[in-house]
């Protein structure tokens, strides 16, 4: 039996020293002290930048601070290893606020809002070739900035330690400096009636200078633009003190992807403890990163960050079997700046073979070919571990193109990863609302190879898909089912087949392959069930179910008979998604009239042949006046013509589209519904039953009368 | 001739009929399980054989007994045509009779008086053994050969004799067995009939079997019972029973000592009590003025009104939708924020208990206005507070179905609320009919006129809160549950309630021809349905829920069992969730779609029905490879009052004949609905007034049907939409369409509900939406000098 978790063999860990030993020998001899400008991923420790801030109420002297700083350091690196290349500092005075109103608080424009950048003017002969930094070092002469920002950087400069070659920029920036006795905004008006042609203020104010300025990076090491092109993550540490002892908070920001982590906590009431809780907190706020290698509809090769450098499986930066990922899509332009950075919605992906640096994942998305799409040099898949804080999400149903409206009374279901039995959660409030808790999540996943297999097999073997049990389940709690003839079956969702079910995306390629159709999903070929033991092929090697270590849920959405959506899901990642879903009001409104119709079309049938059926018995009981009776019973009942005359009147009602217009697809299952509702109507009702009947009982007395008597 | 009559029971009038007809069930229970009628049936096979029946059950015969000369046997013989059934002292010697043998009634033959022993007639033999079961006791065999005598042969001598000896003695034997008032009833037969056989004794017994009844009525405290009985024993026997004389002395002492006792609790400040004891008083003796006198000055001083109610309330909610004694008991106690008032051409007209509301032209705003005279303790900010709480999913007040309509809420003045809605919406005010608890507030403006002042088992008493300005206006209602409608009818007859709150629609009728009663009708009726509650599969299934539908004769439950009438007016089946109204042209009607007609009962299509889910069931079993779910007993809540229960048990036996097994459950007293109880079924009866809005408080979110079902949820969510009445109009009547499909209740009947008022209170309107709802002017009647109460 393999062991999917068992990455530590010996010579696996050789050559990865090894290789290790020999990119590092590499790169001294190339005399690049860049060492990762051009990096080996797998070999490529993380590059962390840890920003401490104190709250006012801790006193502390330098030294202490230094002290702690160092304690901190090194317990990250004994956390970490080789997979982390860490520099702890205090946190840069210009996020003091930021760190005052608390951490959670904290966006990338508040972020950002309070650092300074280069700002010139677009028109102006002076600026109009600078594009780099270094271009505007070497043209321009002076640069105007305010008074209060020059205070700031030169103290900044002062007390922030870099390399050489960073602090050489630094100076030299410094140097053509021209204090300027207006306020930021005076030099921002200065800029905007090109009096001014290059000048350095903070960023709130630049933004409002877009259209006539242009804005070049400044290589301020204290400043986030800095860190987004020099460093791989970035943990913003705020300590504060409460009656109940000191609280770490910790939140961390993917450089590379900009995109920040959820504020992880930690408490200590012992002071001395303080360095261990940062590590905790930070160990807690940190994604592991992997990048996507090669794509499938439901699988994912998978390769992680540091993974050569990881020799123990308890280090944080290690993935394991069970870890959910969620994809990130980054596109860069042809300047390198991002034109994309997103979360891919709906779409997760989950460890499930890893020997320390390659992984094997299975992929669950709301979309289809979530992760698949062009390959280039600019667009980078990554897939950063979840961390869930919260006990429940919050997911709102809303047509798609006006957030506005909600879908209210969808049923929503969970599906076991493992087992596949469906579960349901309730139902969308008046506001499009359902609160899911974490306990609604999958415990095990089963990797998607055996899962095929099994499928594979239970289709041989000829046993049922656990596609049926929405329907069951609806019927029983969403009080759905139809006395007609159902479709349902042709409408349930399916299991995770070619692509899956379309669901909705923010992004404008995603959106065109919204959620799906009824009876599209049900031509979808998915797994059947796994969680049969007598289903598992024999050639296969047993390999147990993977135990999640985040809460993952496969969602559906249900609206009457048809499945809007598939929605896999965190639970507790965020408090509230939003899944924009097409509009199925119409269609709905249709079904329930549909539905009712096919009832009384199921009891018309009913009444007819139980009647004629008691005519026939009355008539061969020599009964012939109670069986006439009962034949005009049947001619009593709603006649073909009648109940075909109710469905052309209610067709025109549902597709009447006055007030209102009705969606192509909409429209489509609605014509499909009637089309099966006439279709029995005609299968079932236009004979004249009665007349049969009467003819039949016509002969046979005739046939009676011209036997001859003995 | 002369017939055997059956005792008059000495009983209150109403009464008789039901007693004389239960006392031939009793005879009945004693013939079929009495050990003497074994005994006697022993005897008569005696006499005529082992294998024959009693004498009376036998073809007439006569008896013959040869003398040894001819052969000493006993021969039966169809009765011999003796003129007058007399036979000769003497016959001539040598003469012969013809007679005709039962065993060969084809023959005749002839015997000769001299070779006759002795000759027995039929009815004799029939006497003598009367006469030997009398003297043994057995007086059931007594009876049944005396009454036969008595029709078939009145002329036998001795016959009225032995009549007045079984009378007699029968009454003694039941007097000792404690059978008081069938003794009474049969010595006073005996009296009347023969006034000369034994007088003495028989007027000893009379003296002291009514005595003994006397005491038993007093010593129950029902006067009422007892005067009766001495006013017609008086009228009966004039001054000849000495026991009429001391009971009339001693319940004379009893009224003044009653009298005195409700002097004392008055003085003391306990009208409760001392009503009580002047009802006494007056039960005694009505026509007395000083009784009367004491009685109305009680009323003076405390006013107060004794209501009987079948449904006694755990909660208070004046806008219950399904919980009658709540909406009842709350219209007492505190004011909703928004009240319904009438019933209007567009929907209810409604009111703001704290001032004016206002709807905007264009339907999107709501304004209401302060009473200017509540600026010193209310202000408009602490009421917009509470009416934004609402739409506050956090909190405990959040009301879905308001906040989703409800967009702001702003205070643009200290005493103008105005609320923007998210979007048009034609009655909007219909949501806003809240309990309001404004914690700020000193004093509660929501208050109603009335506190609850305490609650014993059977009774909820409720004190005005501030003392009367109207003279007469009652301070005190006294609320008494009865699960037993006939004894609050009773009650009220006999004067110890002045209002009956819900009439079962049978007594209304009778009652309604009592002059000293009223019967008045609610203004609006309410709508009885059973609403699925559990998850049990086969509830959930539409085509089971029908098939119920199918296997209930809804017609002549409503008809038969509960109405008592088939008059539309009392009730009527209906189809869906909304009252029908009397007719179209009826404003409550606006919802009701009458193109869908009420499920027929088909008990044929329900098995169909039930069959079809049945298979369906397996197979979608065998599919999943899952166990077939098993039927189980359905269980059929319903709240403790007696309509309701009729009802329940009424559907359940017709469920029954098609299969389906289900059983009743009773909820605790004032509840309707109960989560420590298991049901599957909730037999709720909703005052479905609005129905706009009150669809959405059945089936909505907090709502006592709210429904999983996406058809119903989204029909609902369109009503929401709804900007016109027009539209309003539309979307329910598609509602109800889609409520008779898919059936998310199972609609029953509408019932006008109807209450009754005594003579002694006046004041209360012709149709009230509620009991209480114009209390402010209810007015007890004092008793005049010629007032005849109500005994």
């Amino acid at each position: 039996m393999i062991n999917c978790s068992s990455v530590d063999l010996p010579i696996v860990r050789a050559i990865r020293v090894s290789a290790f030993f020999l990119m590092l020998l590499a790169a001294m001899i190339s005399g690049n002290s860049h060492v990762f400008g051009q990096q080996v991923w797998e070999f490529a420790p993380y590059r962390v930048q840890v920003w401490i801030a104190f709250d006012a109420s801790l006193q502390s002297d330098d030294e202490s601070q230094v002290r702690l700083l160092g304690s901190i350091n090194n317990q990250l690196h004994a956390a970490f290893r080789a997979a982390w290349s860490v520099d702890t500092r205090l946190a840069p005075h210009h996020l003091d606020s930021l760190y005052a109103r608390g951490l959670h608080t904290a966006g990338l424009p508040e972020l950002v809002s309070n650092e300074i950048e280069l700002v010139l003017h677009k028109d102006s002969e002076e600026t109009d070739a600078i594009r780099t930094f270094e271009a505007a070092l070497e043209r321009l002469d002076a640069i105007a900035i305010s008074t209060r920002e020059l205070t700031k950087l030169t103290e900044a400069k002062k007390n922030w330690r870099t390399d050489a070659k960073t602090q050489e920029l630094v100076e030299k920036l410094c140097s053509k400096c021209v204090a300027d006795k207006g306020t930021d905004n005076e030099l921002a008006i200065g800029l905007e009636n090109k009096s001014i042609s290059a000048a350095i203020i903070p960023r709130a104010i630049s933004r409002k200078l877009e259209k006539s300025t242009r804005s070049v990076f400044l290589p301020l090491p204290w400043q986030t633009e800095f860190l987004y092109r020099e460093v791989d993550k970035t943990f913003f540490v705020a300590v504060r003190e409460t009656i109940d002892g000191l609280i770490v908070d910790a939140r961390e920001l993917d450089c590379p992807m900009r995109l920040l982590g959820p504020v992880i906590s930690r408490s200590t009431s012992d002071p001395a403890f303080l360095s261990y809780c940062v590590r905790d907190a930070i160990v807690g706020a940190f994604a592991p990163v992997a990048r996507a290698e090669q794509f499938e509809t439901r699988t994912a090769k998978l390769r992680l960050r540091a993974g050569g450098l990881i020799m123990d499986q308890a280090n944080p930066a290690f993935l394991h079997p069970g870890d959910v990922l969620q994809p990130v899509i980054r596109r860069d332009d042809r300047n390198g700046v991002p034109s994309l950075l997103e979360p891919l919605p709906w779409t997760f992906a989950v460890v499930t073979r890893t020997d320390g640096i390659k992984l094997d994942a299975n992929v669950y998305s709301g979309i289809r070919g979530a992760l698949q799409g062009q390959r280039n040099n600019r667009t980078q898949r990554i897939l950063m571990r979840v961390r869930p804080t919260a006990d429940a999400t919050n997911i709102k149903v809303v047509v798609k193109g006006n957030n506005e409206l909600p879908q209210s009374g969808c049923t929503v279901f969970a599906r076991d990863l493992a087992s596949e039995d469906l579960k349901s959660i309730g139902r969308t409030d008046w506001r499009g609302m359902i609160n899911v808790a974490s306990h609604h999540a999958s415990n095990r996943i089963i990797p998607d190879q055996i899962a095929q297999a099994r499928a594979k097999d239970a289709a041989a073997t000829g046993s049922s898909p656990p596609d049926s049990q929405i329907d069951n389940k609806s019927q029983s709690s969403a009080d759905t089912s139809g006395a007609g003839a159902s479709n349902a079956t042709q409408s349930t969702p399916t299991k995770e087949s070619n692509g899956g079910q379309k669901t909705s995306a923010k992004n404008a390629e995603q959106t065109d392959e919204l959620a799906t159709g009824d009876a599209d999903s049900a031509s979808e070929q998915g797994p059947a069930s796994v969680s049969k033991p007598a289903v598992q092929p024999a050639e296969q090697p047993f390999q147990p179910a993977i135990e999640l270590r985040q809460p993952l849920a496969l969602l559906y959405v249900k609206s009457g008979d048809n499945v809007l959506a598939r929605l896999p899901l965190v639970l507790g990642l965020t408090k509230l998604e939003v899944a924009e879903l097409p509009s199925d009001t119409r269609r709905l409104e249709a079904e329930a009239f549909v539905k009712g119709f096919q009832g009384e079309v199921l009891e018309l049938i009913g009444m007819r042949n139980m009647l004629a059926a008691r005519s026939r018995k009355l008539f061969a009981d020599k009964k012939l006046d109670e069986a006439r009776a009962a034949i005009s019973q049947i001619r009593a009942l709603r006649s073909y013509t009648e109940m075909a005359d109710a469905l052309e009147t209610l067709q025109r009602k549902m597709l009447d589209e006055t007030n209102d217009p009705i969606p192509l697809a909409s429209k489509n299952r609605i014509d499909r519904m009637f089309q099966v509702t006439r279709e029995s109507l005609q299968k079932y009702l236009q004979e004249d039953i009665a007349r049969k009947l009467e003819v039949q009982f016509e002969q046979a007395a005739t046939q009676s009368a011209s036997v001859p008597q003995p | 001739m002369m017939a055997l009559r059956f005792p008059r029971f000495l009983q209150p009038v109403r009464c008789r009929a039901a007693l004389i007809v239960g006392m031939c069930l009793l005879l009945c229970q004693i013939l079929s399980d009495s050990p003497v009628l074994a005994q006697s049936k022993s005897n008569a096979s005696a006499t005529a054989g082992a294998s024959e029946l009693p004498l009376i059950d036998q073809p007439p015969f006569d008896l013959i007994r040869l003398n040894d000369a001819a052969g000493g046997r006993a021969v039966k013989i169809a009765p011999i045509p003796l003129p007058n059934r007399m036979i000769k002292p003497s016959p001539v010697a040598g003469k012969k009779i013809e007679v005709i043998l039962l065993s060969h009634e084809d023959r005749r033959y002839e015997i000769a008086w001299s070779d006759i022993a002795q000759l027995e007639l039929y009815e004799l033999m029939i006497y003598d053994e009367a006469v030997r079961k009398l003297k043994e006791k057995d007086f059931v065999t007594a009876f049944q050969n005396l009454s036969f005598l008595m029709r078939k042969y009145p002329e036998i001598v001795g016959l009225e004799r032995l009549r007045e000896e079984f009378l007699f003695n029968s009454a003694m034997t039941m007097f000792a067995s404690g059978r008081f008032t069938q003794t009474l009833a049969t010595l006073e037969e005996l009296y009347k009939t023969a006034p000369g056989y034994q007088p003495d004794s028989v007027l000893n017994g009379l003296n002291r079997v009514s005595d003994s009844i006397i005491k038993q009525y007093i010593d129950k405290n029902d006067f009422i019972s007892a005067r009766a009985m001495l006013e017609r024993l008086r009228n009966d026997f004039s001054d000849k029973l000495s026991s009429v004389r001391a009971w009339r002395a001693k319940l004379q002492s009893l009224a003044a000592q009653k009298k005195q006792e409700a002097v004392k609790l008055m003085e003391a400040g306990d009208y409760r009590n001392a009503r009580r004891a002047s009802l006494a008083m007056l039960s005694i003796f009505p026509a007395e003025a000083e009784a009367k006198e004491v009685f109305n000055e009680i009323n003076r001083r405390h006013p107060m009104v004794r209501v009987g109610v079948m449904q006694s309330s755990s909660e208070l909610d004046p806008a219950s939708l399904t919980n009658w004694p709540a909406r009842r008991c709350g219209a007492l106690i505190e004011k909703p924020l928004v009240e319904f008032l009438e019933t209007g051409a567009e929907g209810g007209r409604y009111g703001f208990s704290l001032g004016l509301i206002r709807h905007s032209d264009d339907r999107q705003e709501l304004t209401l206005e302060l009473e200017p005279s509540l600026a010193g303790s209310l202000d408009a900010f602490t009421v917009a507070q509470s009416i934004f709480q609402r739409t506050d999913p956090q909190h405990a007040d959040y009301d879905p179905s308001w906040a989703a309509i409800a967009h702001t809420v702003s205070v643009p003045s200290p005493t103008t609320i105005r609320v923007r809605l998210q979007r048009p919406n034609v009655l909007p005010q219909a949501l806003m009919q809240w309990k309001c608890q404004l914690a700020s507030t000193p004093t509660n403006p929501f208050d109603g006129s009335f506190r609850q002042v305490d609650s014993v088992e059977n009774e909820n008493a409720f004190q005005l809160r501030q003392p009367p300005t109207e003279r007469d206006a009652p301070i005190e209602i006294i609320e008494i549950f009865y699960d037993d409608p006939k004894s609050a009818v009773n009650d009220l007859l006999k004067g110890e309630l002045e209002v009956l709150d819900q009439l079962f629609p049978a007594d209304a009728t009778r009652l309604a021809n009592n002059a000293k009663i009223q019967v008045g009708s609610y203004a609006l009726p309410t709508v009885h349905m059973l609403v699925p509650v559990s998850e049990y599969e086969f509830l959930a299934d539409q085509r089971f829920r029908r098939a119920l539908m199918y296997a209930s004769d809804r017609e002549s439950i409503l008809n038969e069992e509960l109405l008592g009438s088939t008059s539309s007016n009392d009730g009527r089946i209906i189809s869906g969730p909304f009252p029908s109204g009397i007719d179209s042209s009826d404003p409550l009607s606006y919802a009701y779609n009458s193109a869908v007609k009420p499920i027929e009962f088909e008990p044929r299509l329900s098995k169909l029905l039930l069959f079809m889910v049945d298979q369906d069931f397996a197979e979608k079993a065998e599919k999943l490879g899952k166990p077939v779910p098993q039927k189980r007993k359905i269980v059929v809540a319903t709240p403790d009052f007696e309509l309701a229960q009729v009802a329940v048990q009424a559907i359940i036996q017709q469920w029954a004949l098609v299969g389906i097994d289900a059983e009743m459950v009773i909820l605790p007293r004032g509840k309707v609905t109960d989560i420590n109880t298991q049901y599957d079924l909730l037999y709720v009866t909703a005052s479905m007034w609005e129905p706009l809005t009150d669809i959405e408080r059945l089936f909505g979110e907090q709502g006592i049907a709210r429904s999983n079902n996406p058809y119903i949820i989204q029909a609902l969510a369109r009503l929401r939409s709804a900007r016109n009445w027009r539209e309003v109009r539309t979307y329910l009547q598609d509602m109800h369409q889609l409520v008779d499909y898919h059936l998310p209740v199972l609609p029953l009947w509408q019932i006008a509900d109807r209450f009754a008022v005594a003579s002694s209170l006046a004041g209360l309107s012709d149709k009230p939406l509620t009991l209480y709802q114009n209390i402010a002017a209810w007015r007890i009647n004092h008793l005049t000098a010629d007032t005849v109460t109500r005994q």
